[in-house]
């Protein structure tokens, strides 16, 4: 992150704080495309990362008021996203999808070791878990977050959070397994 | 075909998820700026609302205080006749059964002076003719200083109580004149009582149109039929003032 990038944020703030529209879709267009990043390791689809993306952004205009300058904006906006990405998968509970792990060989990989799987691969692999195994996974792996935040924010305990992770973990292992060994098959053949 | 780690395995999620962008589709920043405008607009029309009751009672107001000065002419103008007719009927009183008492009233030297001579002329059963040429002279002057202590009744009652005097002494005097004696006066002063009556009424009957609290009160009370009204004023001592305001959840009554 340059400090130009750092300025141009800061300098947006104040403008989002007043409720100026143009500083907002600024500010909007500078972040939308690394938050819906963010959004779419958390959703099923690109389509439900835009639902989460959009929700996420009116509440940061909302809010933005109650941004005391404690870490980055961007940090900020981005917590935002998760906890949407969280409100959302709370409010669909009830609809848990069932992972076919079979579903992972629809598409023909081009990769062959673990380190050239291509980014949309793992994001695949990701999208393909299960909504809780997916949230854990990525709160703890990708934004750090501690077991204890987690169970409090899932509403769920420690254990059921440290299980949930290395169910996940277990699943895409299996996964870049199987794919590293279709690819090690193809390589022999 | 090694073992993948969990180190391993975290390291390479989050190494290639850092930089991880996706371009959302463009109608999206459209959706969040029109789910702002709602909100926006929502609060706007809520504000209106106050603003345009709060426009409402400032109207309200500066026409009440814009024509209060004026309404203080009028309601004073009435209640000087009224105190009119009020002190001369004490007059009379004492003028028919004992002619030496003074009036109750606190009159000064001039008042008693003027009522003297009355008395005096009531004695003789004629009036004499500088009595009458002194009501004459009084008379004239009735008219324009009722105005003026009307316009500054409670600030200038020294002027006030000069004027009220000679008003009494003629209204006496000008009964008596005609008729001459004790019967003809005590018919005559049925016949103030009867007049100081309809005058009170009528007054009373004016004020309702005269003054705007009332017209206010009038208009209201062909829209509002509840008992208390949404917003009713009285005639005080100082003007027209606000006697009572219900606003459904705000009410307001002054005693009364």
């Amino acid at each position: 992150m340059n400090v130009d990038y750092r300025n141009t944020i800061d300098s947006l703030l104040e403008g989002c704080k007043r409720g100026d529209r143009k500083a907002q879709e600024s500010l909007y267009k500078i972040l939308a495309s690394r938050m819906m990043g963010v959004c779419m390791r958390y959703a099923k689809d690109s389509y439900e990362a835009e639902d989460v993306l959009q929700m996420g952004f009116v509440k940061v205009f909302q809010k933005i008021s109650e941004f005391r300058g404690e870490g980055s904006l961007e940090g900020w906006i981005r917590r935002i996203m998760v906890n949407t990405a969280i409100e959302t998968y709370r409010k669909n509970l009830r609809n848990l999808n069932v992972v076919d792990i079979d579903e992972v060989y629809d598409q023909p990989q081009s990769t062959f070791d673990m380190n050239g799987l291509e980014l949309k691969d793992l994001l695949n692999l990701v999208q393909e878990l299960s909504n809780g195994y997916r949230l854990v996974f990525n709160m703890y792996v990708i934004e750090g977050y501690s077991h204890k935040e987690i169970a409090e924010s899932l509403g769920i305990t420690e254990g059921a959070s440290k299980s949930q992770l290395s169910r996940a973990r277990s699943i895409l292992k299996e996964k870049i397994l199987k794919m590293e060994g279709l690819n090690y098959a193809s390589n022999i053949g | 075909m090694h073992p993948i780690s969990d180190k391993e395995l975290d390291k390479l999620f989050r190494q290639r998820f850092d930089e991880f962008e996706v371009e959302p589709s463009d109608a999206v920043w459209g959706k969040i700026s029109d789910q702002l405008n709602d909100q926006k607009i929502g609060r706007k029309s809520y504000s209106s609302f106050w603003m345009a009751a709060a426009g409402i009672i400032l109207v309200l107001s500066a026409a009440l205080w814009l024509f209060r000065p004026v309404e203080v002419i009028k309601l004073q103008g009435v209640a000087q006749i009224k105190e009119e007719s009020n002190l001369a009927a004490p007059v009379h009183e004492p003028a028919k059964e004992t002619i030496t008492t003074a009036p109750a009233n606190d009159l000064d030297s001039k008042l008693s002076a003027a009522v003297g001579d009355t008395k005096v002329s009531e004695k003789n059963t004629e009036m004499s003719n500088a009595q009458i040429k002194v009501q004459e002279d009084v008379q004239p002057l009735v008219g324009k200083e009722v105005i003026i202590a009307a316009v500054n009744k409670d600030k200038a009652p020294l002027i006030q109580e000069p004027v009220s005097k000679p008003v009494i002494s003629h209204a006496d005097s000008f009964d008596k004149v005609g008729e001459g004696d004790v019967y003809a006066r005590s018919l005559a002063k049925s016949e103030i009582t009867e007049e100081i009556q309809t005058e009170t009424a009528v007054s009373t009957g004016q004020r309702k149109i005269k003054s705007i609290g009332g017209l206010v009160n009038f208009v209201i009370a062909k829209v509002d039929h509840r008992e208390d009204k949404i917003i009713e004023f009285k005639d005080g001592d100082e003007g027209t003032e606000l006697a009572g305001l219900n606003l459904g959840l705000v009410k307001f009554r002054s005693r009364k």
